[in-house]
């Protein structure tokens, strides 16, 4: 009798939970991103409010390493093991529409046009692919000039340099490679790097149609870019960081005096106050070229739902909560630049923000291709074997010209 | 082998019957029961995919769309495709300077730990140790050892020698070398220990006859040693060369950089990175499983010469 009690106790007891466990039962909605220390703070809170107002849905975000991250997900793609939402770089998200991995928002989502109205055109145009559009733009960037005040006022200098001859003049003045002091320094040889100089000096991957680079690419104005940054690496007023050299990154050098000017997004700031909190963070314009129509380049960050969710609608909710002004405004704190038209200007926005949006009214986007990755190869090749001397400048980039037009017809 | 009188095989007929499959599966259930688990492995993850992959070397395959038959495009495609050949000539040095260097080392560091010296077990130790390390933690530890500015460890060393810090992971022509000397370093104790087993089995009493004989040690070395090991050298050699073409782990940490995973201009492509990135990051899974199948037919037709040349003789 007391063991018959007991079993229906036990019983009970079990009923009781699965149905508390049922009432309770809420929807997880994954989200993987690449977001910094400070980003992710502020994600932090932004999850918080969204998950008061739908007690429903509990997100669950993963932080990813940047270079882990596309392999990650094409292998997840391929086993059907995707998160619900990610958070991709604008550059690959042809990519993985090309390959039918995304939902379709302007097919989907409800409200989709209204909040489209309210984004940033350039931005909003990196999710379009073939027809539609595969995301909505989270946040956008372009880079621009970071100087080290002190270093330039110690020298003689007024300000940072306004035109490429200035700049590469300055840099110059500054090197003294005995002693690991370098006038510029970019982080590697894959296109971003050395993008912004190239893109404000008139440099062209492609025809705006996408069908040849014969004529972009190889084409007058490229190749004067890249000579000019070859010419400094040689002259020793571009450190060998680039190449794998010397071992100091950017912000490191940047702010312990060993390099005068980088050129970075609006993540250096947060990234330069809390591991150099002493250092003075100053901004500028990436230098003009000779032909003032474009300058740098279009970077930022798109939020996408995949095809293999299993929770479609609540994703779609949380994509667009971060595309709501509260959240472009808690998220535009910690350094991620809104695309939000409607909160441009506010007060809760640091100011520094100024200069980058005067630098993305001429900033200009990359190649919007499913094949990008491997023509950012190509290039990068490029200025691999003209920085070693294996080809001349424009011999290198004939050759890209030759493997993205390939890339190009093979599609 | 005799063979069994016809008169006999009549007599013991009932013992040479085959009975049928099913009833000897059956009469032996707990045998397969024992090997199940592991041959449920083999089969799912090596049978299984061997087979899939020779299919789908024919076929254009990106995982989304169903594959589709083309012939043989994936192996022209992989015959005339540069970037397949760097990562060739790449495997072939690599694995050629490690095995060589590191079979010798193994021997030598075997024949000397065989002596009756003091500490041999801890120095059998200490060179076995990087065997059972991971490769990911090798790579790890020996990258800062490489780093290029003037702190990384092999750089501040060789500071003492007035020379200038090397690049050793970015210069074109170091990478791989740097590479190669860090899975020389982290081979030979497994060499060494296989040598060391061997050199147990050969008898003492041979070296004894051939002191009497007046043969000099370097003569008892390679009249005596040098031939009653060829079955380990022989599985050294076949094991280091089939773990040479298929080097990745080390690469991959060592020489893998935000722009390729090759390193710069490809100067540390091997053909499983190759194959990695055409079919896990590029997803071309049937040129990679193409790829996969050259390298076994390279790794097959070695092994047989390897086989055919260090044959003990009987």
């Amino acid at each position: 009798m007391k063991r018959l009690i007991i079993f229906l106790i036990a019983i009970m007891l079990i009923t009781g939970m699965t149905l508390v466990g049922i009432a309770e039962e809420k929807v997880t909605v994954t989200y993987w991103h690449t977001m910094g220390d400070t980003e992710e703070a502020a994600l932090n809170k932004v999850i918080e409010m969204f998950e008061e107002q739908y007690a429903n849905i509990k997100i669950k975000p993963t932080r990813m390493a940047y270079d882990d991250f596309k392999p990650a997900l094409l292998i997840g793609i391929a086993g059907g093991v995707v998160p619900d939402t990610a958070r991709l770089d604008i550059i690959w998200v042809p990519e993985l529409a090309e390959i039918g991995a995304l939902v379709a928002l302007d097919e989907k989502m409800e409200g989709f046009d209204e909040i489209i109205a309210n984004t940033y055109p350039g931005p909003t145009s990196t999710n379009f692919w073939k027809g539609h559009y595969y995301g909505l733009p989270q946040n956008t960037c372009t880079q621009i000039l970071v100087w080290n005040k002190q270093m330039f006022e110690e020298a003689g200098l007024s300000g940072p340099p306004e035109t490429i001859d200035e700049f590469v003049e300055d840099a110059a003045m500054f090197s003294n490679p005995d002693e690991e002091i370098y006038g510029y320094a970019m982080g590697g040889t894959y296109f971003w790097a050395p993008a912004s100089i190239f893109y404000a000096m008139g440099g062209e991957v492609t025809d705006s149609g996408i069908t040849t680079a014969t004529g972009y690419i190889n084409g007058e104005k490229s190749v004067a870019a890249y000579q000019a940054l070859v010419d400094m690496y040689r002259d020793e007023s571009l450190s060998p960081l680039l190449l794998g050299g010397g071992g100091i990154g950017v912000f490191e050098g940047l702010a312990t005096g060993k390099y005068a000017m980088i050129i970075e997004g609006p993540w250096a700031q947060p990234i330069l106050n809390s591991d150099y909190p002493d250092f003075e963070v100053n901004f500028a314009l990436v230098p003009r070229g000779p032909d003032v129509t474009t300058s740098s380049v279009v970077g930022g960050e798109n939020v996408v739902i995949f095809e293999g969710s299993q929770n479609k609608d609540e994703a779609m909710l949380w994509a667009k909560f971060l595309l709501s002004e509260e959240s472009q405004l808690t998220m535009g704190e910690a350094g991620t630049m809104p695309t939000l038209s409607t909160v441009q200007g506010n007060e809760r926005l640091p100011e520094y923000y100024d200069v980058f949006m005067e630098q993305l009214k001429t900033a200009k986007a990359r190649v919007p291709h499913p094949k990008w990755a491997e023509m950012d190869n190509a290039i990068n090749n490029a200025y691999q074997y003209m920085l070693r001397d294996e080809k001349t400048v424009q011999q290198a980039l004939d050759d890209a010209a030759e493997e993205i037009n390939r890339l190009i017809i093979e599609g | 082998m005799g063979k069994i009188k016809v008169s006999e095989q009549q007599k013991y007929k009932h013992l040479f019957k085959k009975r049928p499959l099913y009833k000897r599966i059956l009469s032996s259930w707990l045998s397969y029961l024992f090997i199940a688990p592991i041959l449920i492995i083999f089969i799912w993850w090596w049978v299984i995919p061997f087979i899939t992959s020779l299919g789908l070397s024919f076929c254009r395959y990106d995982i989304f769309n169903p594959p589709k038959f083309v012939g043989l495009k994936n192996f022209k495609t992989v015959f005339t495709n540069p970037v397949f050949w760097v990562a060739m000539k790449n495997t072939a040095i690599y694995t050629g300077v490690t095995v060589s260097i590191g079979v010798t080392l193994s021997l030598s560091l075997a024949v000397l730990l065989d002596q009756k010296i003091r500490f041999r077990n801890f120095f059998r130790t200490v060179y076995f140790l990087p065997s059972v390390t991971s490769a990911i933690a090798i790579s790890v530890v020996w990258r800062w050892i490489y780093s290029p500015n003037k702190y990384g460890l092999l750089n501040y060393f060789l500071s003492f020698a007035k020379i200038k810090p090397l690049n050793w992971l970015g210069e074109l022509n170091l990478i791989l070398p740097s590479v190669m000397m860090m899975a020389i370093w982290g081979g030979i104790g497994y060499g060494m220990v296989i040598f060391l087993a061997g050199l147990q089995g050969i008898s003492n009493s041979l070296y004894e006859a051939a002191e009497i004989d007046g043969a000099n040690a370097f003569k008892r070395f390679w009249h005596i040693t040098l031939p009653l090991l060829r079955p380990t050298t022989l599985f050294i050699v076949v094991w280091s060369i089939i773990n040479g073409f298929q080097v990745f782990e080390q690469m991959y940490i060592m020489v893998r950089s935000i722009e390729s995973i090759g390193g710069p201009l490809n100067a540390g492509l091997v053909v499983v990175a190759h194959l990695y990135e055409q079919g896990f990051e590029r997803l071309r899974m049937g040129y990679a499983s193409a790829v996969a199948y050259v390298l076994f037919a390279v790794i097959f037709t070695i092994t047989i010469i390897n086989f055919t040349l260090l044959k003990p003789k009987d």
